[in-house]
């Protein structure tokens, strides 16, 4: 009787093992990350056949947080134009560690430095994200008129982003789990002419289609239709709806492909089809570094008290 | 002389802008890759709101700012700045001191060199020397903490309602070190032998405090009386063994950040002591001359200060942040009020609890209850005075302030409104909107407010409620 209850035991124990540790080995064998190739190389993690929708706004997040390197760098400018065509321009560095991989607390950390114009030159932020998906992040911002550090909330994840269509959320503190998703389909996109240059952008380019839903009741957009790009599932095309319904705001998104494996945005255009107000930021490549060994040390107050603006 | 200097700011200014946007190319002298240039041009001008054609402030300004780096972790930084203020050449009024068109209407001595120091960067340590200031605490609009440099306060605290926080520290000479044993932790370490006093704006000046006004008439009483007036200006001279010293632990551990801070040497705040009246005591008899002796206190001072944004639970979204300093020995007049009797010496206990949220996207609400604790009510059977009023000092004036900001129009329109009260029943109300017309160009408008009785803080301005403008051309 003992034996039997033992090997009972045991096939029960096997079989949630198995059970569990299918789930957990299924995900890792499909959603491979392929290290990097050299020391200043990036990792990759590609689409697959029959990938879910779950799996591919992975990969999407993967590639918008830069999370196939270990450090990024990248000095750009972003633009605030009304549609009466009044344009306002900040340029901005920023730089990044990724600590998912070091770190059992911190997903990445994250420093903005405002380099102009003068009136704000010199603000920075500071921010630490967590990996723990229901953790706000840590943000701290240098305000030059004071001279001071200040820490401050996370503001509101509707708040736009330095006054652009992005929202805060949009651009930094969404998470993979606050949305729902779901394969619409395959399709080819049509292509999106940019108005702030009149470039036409990732004509004929076949994509994934996702429809992504917000799991927060009564928030500010009912769903949002991405386009991924099916070479390496990045966002490419984003269609935001207001919480009526209406199609919103369209953002579109550039990516240069580089041969060490590194996929830097380079271009981003947010259109609020409504106001016809547009925002755009840029990035040029030769200003982008990906693996230039920043240390942690280097995301915390102390960098902040360096700024002399 | 000062025209000249302000002649040579302005020339140095234009030359340098003209130097950096035409010859870049072709400069080799300087490495123009390598040097940064900002700066701004600025006026601001206040008007009194019941009689708008009183001006207390028509202010222009002009800075440049310029970066060096020489090397990637050895960088110059320095910023120059002129200022003339015509207010005190408008009105009459401003000028009932003789000193006051000369003390306040421009740049006094070398403050036209507003900043100027050179860092290096090491992987854990950083090191500053120069002219600079060093800034401790997180409070919005009140030093508790933040007593490493002195402070301009020529307008009360109404630059520090503005934000403008920078303007009002007096930047010293000094030594500041940052070296980091580990990733968040940091230990600062400062050595500064330049002294200078707070500075407040001498009596009959549009925002001169209550304390000066009334100091002022009690020395003129004097010299209706017949009797000269000496003041000794007993300053620490600038020397090793009178120079300052601060040591500042700031870490952050699991989100909360907290910094222990050390402090010892003189306190900027003078206190002024009577010495006596010679020959025979008595103020009538001729050739009778009141001594008098401004001294400066050497003072320890203790603090704490600590930040923690709540990033989830039910209160996800709260900042809650604090400072506390205790200073030791700190000189302090006693007497009754308007009647200083001596000065003593007393301990001061002064902290500031604060929250943050934003609720509504973007309207931010910051709350703070402020404390100025002394360690004893009365000295010889006298109540110690409040220095800005010269009014009887509880042991505890308690101060509490919310500030409400938000923006409009893709944040091209930000507004704020500051409101402090006081335990007197005191208030003070700053709103203020500031408008981005270019990348370049900022306008803003805004009021200060005073209410309560005249001997109390923000009351003894009650009758200098102000409405100003501001225009920056910022390069």
């Amino acid at each position: 009787m003992k034996r039997v209850l033992l090997f009972l035991l045991l096939i029960s124990f096997l079989m949630i093992h198995m059970f569990y540790s299918s789930e957990s080995f299924g995900e890792e064998t499909k959603l491979k990350v392929i290290p990097p190739a050299c020391p200043t190389c990036c990792e990759v993690m590609k689409p697959y056949p029959g990938i879910s929708a779950d799996e591919l706004m992975k990969i999407n997040l993967y590639i918008k947080f830069t999370k196939f390197a270990r450090d990024y760098k990248g000095i750009g400018l972003i633009k605030l134009i009304n549609k009466k065509g009044f344009t306002r321009t900040r340029d901005w560095g920023r730089y990044r560690i990724l600590l998912n991989e070091r770190s059992d607390v911190f997903d990445y950390k994250d420093l903005v430095v405002i380099l102009g114009p003068q009136n704000i030159k010199g603000l920075s932020v500071l921010t630490w994200t967590y990996l723990d998906p229901k953790k706000d992040q840590e943000i701290w911002l240098w305000l030059p008129s004071l001279r001071k550090v200040r820490r401050i909330s996370q503001s509101e994840a509707d708040d736009p982003f330095m006054g652009s269509e992005f929202t805060t959320e949009e651009m930094s503190t969404r998470k993979w789990e606050d949305e729902t998703y779901k394969l619409v389909g395959e399709k080819t996109f049509d292509g999106y002419t940019s108005t702030y240059n009149d470039k036409t952008y990732y004509k004929d380019t076949d994509c994934y289609v996702i429809e992504a839903r917000p799991k927060r009741k009564e928030w500010y957009y009912s769903k949002r239709v991405v386009w991924l790009d099916k070479r390496f599932a990045g966002l490419i095309f984003d269609e935001v709806y207001d919480a009526a319904g209406r199609r919103w705001k369209t953002f579109v998104k550039e990516y240069a492909i580089w041969e060490n494996g590194c996929l830097p945005q380079i271009f981003l255009e947010g259109k609020d089809q409504l106001t016809s107000h547009i925002s755009v930021i840029g990035f040029k490549e030769k200003d982008i570094e990906f693996n230039t060994d920043l240390k942690e040390s280097f995301f915390t107050e102390r960098t902040l008290m360096r700024s002399k603006w | 002389m000062k025209k000249y200097r302000l002649l040579l700011v302005i020339s140095l200014t234009l030359f340098l802008v003209t130097f950096f946007i035409k010859f870049q190319v072709h400069a080799t002298l300087i490495d123009v890759d390598k040097l940064t240039l900002s700066g701004f041009l600025k006026n601001a001008t206040s008007v009194n709101l019941d009689d708008m054609d009183e001006f207390y402030k028509i202010r222009s300004t002009v800075q440049l700012a310029a970066e060096y780096r020489l090397t990637e972790n050895i960088h110059f930084f320095t910023i120059f700045r002129e200022w003339y203020d015509s207010a005190y050449d408008a009105e009459s009024r401003w000028r009932r001191n003789k000193g006051n068109r000369k003390h306040l209407s421009r740049t006094k001595d070398t403050d036209w060199l507003r900043e100027c120091y050179i860092d290096f960067y090491f992987d854990h340590l950083d090191i500053r020397i120069g002219k600079q200031q060093v800034v401790w605490g997180t409070a919005d609009g009140v030093k508790i903490l933040d007593i490493v440099n002195p402070i301009d306060m020529r307008e009360f605290n109404l630059e520090l309602t503005r934000k403008h926080d920078a303007d009002v520290r007096i930047p010293l000479w000094m030594l500041k070190l940052e070296y980091a044993p580990t990733v968040n932790g940091t230990l600062q370490f400062l050595f500064i032998p330049d002294f200078k006093s707070n500075f407040y704006a001498p009596a009959g000046a549009p925002y001169s405090v209550r304390a000066k006004n009334v100091g002022e008439e009690r020395l003129d009483t004097l010299r209706r009386m017949g009797c000269d007036v000496v003041i000794h200006r007993k300053k620490p001279g600038k020397s090793l063994e009178n120079a300052k010293i601060g040591v500042r632990w700031l870490d952050v551990i699991n989100g909360f950040e907290y910094t222990l801070n050390y402090l010892h040497g003189y306190s900027h705040a003078m206190s002024r002591h009577f010495m006596g009246i010679k020959p025979i005591g008595i103020p009538f008899f001729p050739g009778s001359v009141a001594y008098f002796e401004d001294r400066y206190a050497q003072t320890e001072t203790f603090g704490f200060s600590f930040s923690k944004a709540l990033t989830k639970g039910l209160l996800r979204g709260y900042n809650f942040r604090g400072e506390f300093a205790y200073i030791k020995n700190y000189d302090n007049g006693y007497g009754s009020k308007d009647d200083q009797v001596a000065v003593g010496e007393v301990d001061q206990y002064n902290y500031v609890l604060g929250i943050d949220k934003y609720f509504w996207t973007n309207w931010l609400v910051s709350f703070q209850f402020i404390q100025y604790w002394l360690e004893r009510e009365k000295e010889e059977g006298y109540h110690y005075l409040f220095g800005p009023t010269s009014d009887v000092y509880d042991q505890c004036e308690t101060l509490l302030s919310l500030k409400l900001g938000t923006d409009f129009m893709h944040e091209r329109v930000k507004a704020d409104v500051l409101m402090t009260w006081g335990d007197d029943n005191d208030w003070q109300i700053n709103p203020r909107v500031e408008y981005e017309l270019r990348d370049y160009l900022i306008i803003s408008w805004g009021m200060n407010l005073f209410y309560g009785h005249s001997s109390q803080l923000f009351g003894e301005f009650k009758n200098r409620d102000t409405m100003y403008l501001e225009v920056k051309i910022g390069f």
